[in-house]
């Protein structure tokens, strides 16, 4: 009888976490694609490449360059209960983990976004060779209690230019 | 000091080259921000402790980067590239390496 109790008490536990896991990380979330949505639109001005700048020069766009410096911007987000109880039954089924998708998604737009905005407050024109990289933090295998969280970093070159 | 992920300096000519130069750095979690990101593991989203720690880090890497080379006079790391690789559980290496120049 006590067995059968306490292990009630923790299937309780278990879809109580689960279920705020779903609403509350849902909602951060959502809120998050928001804010990342609205900044997306303020900074559209602010061009941003991933090629090498003499490649625009040999296309023929006219680029006169005053100054250039490195900048960077990170972004380290974790995954809630429920997506993380959702990536442990992907192990077994196997397919799009769509929960996972929407989390890099959001990790990689908030990092170039951060570039942006670290690179504008600088006083630059343009952004080149924009580069991105990953690096999962302590993704134990077997541990019930692992963080699975991934950081994301955007880095590149700023040009300032001559007008 | 010029410091670029393209393979020169916009507008200045190199005059000088000494090779590869390199600044490594090895971080574990601080226990205090690692409780907190546990609990919020719960709701998921930023995990501003971490983030902090790494930009950190980098910074670091960086900064040790530039002292060698201003031990060989160089003024301009070009082609910087980063690297990063899980060491130890909760540890992490970041190493950053680029060729450094003479412009002028």
């Amino acid at each position: 009888m006590n067995e059968y109790t306490s292990g009630l008490a923790n299937l309780l536990v278990f879809v109580v976490l689960l279920i705020i896991g779903y609403c509350v990380g849902g909602f951060i979330e959502k809120k998050h694609f928001n804010s990342i949505v609205e900044r997306e639109n303020k900074f559209l001005y602010f061009p941003v490449i991933n090629l090498p700048p003499q490649r625009l020069v040999e296309i023929g766009e006219d680029l006169q360059i005053e100054n250039c410096f490195f900048v960077s911007g990170l972004v380290v987000i974790g995954e809630d209960y429920f997506k993380r109880i959702l990536g442990f039954l992907a192990n077994f089924f196997g397919g799009r983990l769509l929960s996972h998708e929407s989390l890099l998604d959001r990790a990689r737009r908030e990092a170039i976004l951060r570039l942006k905005e670290k690179a504008i407050s600088q006083g630059a024109d343009m952004l080149v060779n924009l580069q991105l990289q990953y690096l999962s933090i302590n993704k134990e295998t077997g541990n019930q209690n692992a963080t699975n969280s991934v950081e994301i970093m955007a880095y590149g070159t700023a040009l300032k230019l001559k007008i | 000091m010029f410091i670029t992920n393209i393979d020169y300096v916009p507008g200045l000519k190199i005059t000088e080259h000494y090779g590869l130069v390199s600044g490594s750095t090895v971080r574990a979690k601080h226990f205090g921000k690692d409780f907190l990101a546990n609990l919020k593991n719960l709701v998921g989203g930023e995990i501003k402790g971490y983030t902090e720690l790494l930009e950190e880090a980098r910074d670091e890497a960086i900064e040790r980067m530039i002292l060698q080379a201003e031990d060989f006079g160089a003024n301009a790391i070009v082609n910087i590239r980063f690297s990063t690789a899980s060491v130890a559980q909760g540890a992490a290496e970041i190493y950053v390496y680029g060729t450094a120049l003479k412009v002028s």
